[in-house]
């Protein structure tokens, strides 16, 4: 039974392409302890927004005739399976470094399995307080490798689960038994009706739209990660976009208002990029003075990489307006996004016998590297082609998005 | 023997807003009834407390004499549920449920399966993600009802379906009901579906039961009078006519809904009043939920 339900899983697929996705890896770089947690973060959050994964069980699970304690357990073995399958690939090659990950990742879910997050119901201190955890255990496991650290952490998962395990009621819960007060509101600030005054007022819902607990893990898992290994944060672009996946449908009811398009699209694009920029402002900050084998300052780093994921971003966010544009099916979209990722990459394979330090580096850490490189040993007048490149693009698909005549293929489909 | 007992039943997510405020109803075996209310009556409340899924603040609930609280997995062996939000795992394949399911209770009916996937016409090797909301929700009535349970439970079911797969839907259930015996509970915005389904309804408002009757009971007991607005003409007025249920203002005229015979309904007013007889008559459920719920 236990397998069946681990089947049903909706997390179940990730660690069926995570299986795939690691001996890949594996072959890819050198360095792919850095790739690998950036999978997991991914994983993570793609597994979040697609398969329930903050929950306990979904409606679905809880409908059926099976006592809580069951169904947890299927969770539990499908969330570890999502972090053990991948990690235990890399283990023979990496040892205590990916156990760290892999242990790490295990707190997150250790916390978030002692919530009661189903239905809106788990408190957002309590959010704040997990993911801290999970950032906290991540840095220490991955600065101080001993043993009694990682026993440490082990004790503190078991003991999570097991105070878990006893406080499961007999049927999942849909909703907590706390009561949250009524906020009482004050007066909203009016505006003369069809005036549009009001920085404020006219960009509330799209504040709305992308604020909450995903920022702010994202800019912290950016900012550690970058500590890390700075090469590592580029691999974050995973990360990020899956965060904001829902931030172009969280915005397109605006389409049925008499807000400009040229808002919405600045905003659906402005979000990722400024979350990026900041992301890696603080890594800036917080990085090591190198980048695999070379020796770099953080500020080099701060900059470059910024740029560098400012042009990855705006392609990617541009391609989805093009599969918009175009009601292209989901997967062909997909197949747009890689386009140009893969363009990029390709521009380095014909680099990639470059050797550092006479020693024959790995695909990865050459892509990382000269794509940092490439921005600042560039003459200036380059540089300012490239951004005028950048802003000609973001101004063809701002144009490209207001001629649309429909939005977005799931307006369509609810129209036929 | 009644199959549910909802006494007294409390729950809030809020302080100080309960969504369900003493809520008290039984079902019988064998009934159909629909649930009714506006959007945050309750009604998804009720039914998930019923499944065990939300625990109420205060009150009691029995299934088959049970409590959802302490024995969920008894209760839903003997349950069908279906939702509007039961979303399935996208990328499991019709075969692949059914399956699962078929290994969970042990009373399922392969021929009974294997009727309704053909009467569907759907794809036992499809995925839910590549079927339409129409066959997904196909596929969680099968799953709902192989096992012929002895109590659906029916949570907007049709929500969101094109009428004509909305009445594929509701007709199926029916057939099944009419075979198995099946006690049926469902919440619905559509009315006709309700006056084509139910024996009885149970309407909620405000978290608490406003009119629980037989349906066709209710469509001959009760009667709308419209009265023109007047000196002596209020809501407060209309209301303290003996038989009234709710009235309320509708501009220039006062709608009350009333017990009673429209001829008699009408001579009571006029008496109370001093009007002349407004006119009265008995009009579809709609009108009546209308009237009733509306503000």
């Amino acid at each position: 039974m236990l397998w069946k339900l681990v089947r049903i899983d909706p997390c179940f697929p990730w660690v069926v392409r995570l299986t795939l996705v690691s001996p890949l890896l594996l072959l890819l770089s050198e360095y792919s302890i850095p790739i690998l947690a950036a999978l997991y973060s991914a994983v993570v959050a793609l597994a979040s927004s697609t398969g329930s994964y903050q929950r306990r069980a979904s409606l679905y699970q809880t409908a059926l005739p099976l006592p809580a304690r069951t169904i947890w357990l299927s969770r539990v073995v499908v969330h570890s399976l999502l972090f053990a399958v991948p990690g235990v690939v890399f283990l023979p090659k990496f040892g205590l470094r990916i156990l760290a990950v892999m242990v790490s990742f295990a707190v997150l879910h250790a916390v978030l399995c002692t919530l009661r997050p189903e239905r809106d119901s788990a408190p957002g201190w309590w959010i704040l307080v997990s993911s801290a955890a999970f950032l906290v255990a991540m840095g220490a496991l991955q600065f101080y490798q001993r043993g009694w650290l990682f026993l440490a952490v082990f004790a503190v998962i078991l003991a999570l689960y097991g105070w878990t395990w006893t406080r499961l009621p007999a049927g999942f819960q849909l909703a907590s038994e706390r009561l949250e007060s009524v906020r009482t509101m004050g007066v909203p600030a009016t505006a003369p009706a069809g005036s549009g005054q009001g920085w404020l007022a006219r960009n509330r819902p799209f504040l709305k739209a992308f604020v909450g607990w995903q920022p702010v893990v994202s800019l912290g898992v950016i900012a550690l990660q970058g500590s890390l290994w700075s090469g590592e944060a580029a691999f974050t672009i995973l990360f990020v976009p899956s965060a904001f996946s829902s931030l172009w449908d969280s915005c397109l009811w605006m389409e049925a208002t008499p807000t400009p398009r040229r808002r919405i699209f600045a905003w659906v694009m402005g979000v990722p990029l400024a979350l990026y920029v900041s992301g890696f402002a603080m890594c800036g900050l917080t990085q090591r003075t190198t980048i695999g084998p070379y020796p770099v300052d953080a500020q080099y780093l701060t900059i470059n990489f910024a740029l560098a994921l400012l042009l990855l971003v705006t392609l990617v966010q541009s391609m989805n307006v093009v599969q918009r544009r175009l009601q292209m099916s989901k997967s062909s979209g997909y197949v747009m996004i890689c386009l140009p990722m893969a363009a990029i990459l390709a521009l380095f394979l014909p680099l990639t016998q470059l050797n550092g330090n006479g020693r024959k580096l790995s695909f990865a850490s050459k892509g990382a590297y000269l794509l940092s490189r490439y921005l600042t040993d560039q003459p200036l007048p380059l540089s300012i082609l490239c951004a005028l490149c950048l802003i000609g693009v973001y101004l063809y698909m701002e144009r490209d998005f207001q001629r649309a005549d429909v939005p977005c293929r799931r307006q369509m489909n609810s129209a036929v | 023997m009644q199959i549910l007992q909802i006494n007294n039943v409390v729950r809030a997510y809020r302080r100080g807003v309960p969504v369900l405020d003493g809520t008290s109803f039984a079902v019988e075996k064998g009934e159909v009834v629909g649930l009714l209310g506006r959007n945050g009556a309750g009604k998804t409340t009720l039914l998930r407390i019923l499944m065990g899924m939300i625990k109420p603040q205060s009150g009691a609930v029995r299934v088959f004499g049970m409590d959802p609280q302490l024995q969920p997995v008894e209760i839903k062996r003997r349950t069908g549920f279906v939702a509007e939000d039961q979303v399935y795992p996208p990328l499991c394949r019709a075969s692949e449920l059914l399956l699962f399911h078929r290994s969970l209770y042990a009373g399922w009916d392969n021929a009974m399966e294997d009727e309704l996937v053909s009467r569907f016409g759907l794809r036992r090797d499809a995925r839910i993600s590549e079927m339409s909301k129409g066959e997904a929700r196909q596929v969680a009535l099968i799953c709902a009802v192989c096992h012929k349970p002895e109590l659906l439970i029916l949570d907007e079911p049709a929500g969101g379906l094109d009428p004509a797969a909305r009445r594929e839907f509701l007709e199926t259930s029916i057939q099944l009901l009419n075979r198995a015996g099946t006690t049926i509970l469902f919440s619905s915005h559509h009315m006709a579906d309700v006056e084509r389904i139910a024996s009885r309804v149970v309407l909620l408002d405000k978290g608490k039961v406003c009119i629980d009757s037989d349906l066709d009971q209710l469509r001959e007991t009760l009667c709308i009078a419209v009265v023109p607005l007047g000196d002596t003409v209020t809501v407060a007025a209309l209301e303290a006519v003996l038989g009234c249920v709710r009235a309320r203002n509708n501009g220039h005229s006062v709608h009350g809904v009333f017990h009673g015979d429209p001829d008699e309904v009408a001579a009571r007013i006029a008496g109370a009043l001093r009007v002349d007889p407004p006119p009265c008559q008995n009009v579809p459920l709609e009108e009546l939920f209308i009237e009733i719920v509306g503000r």
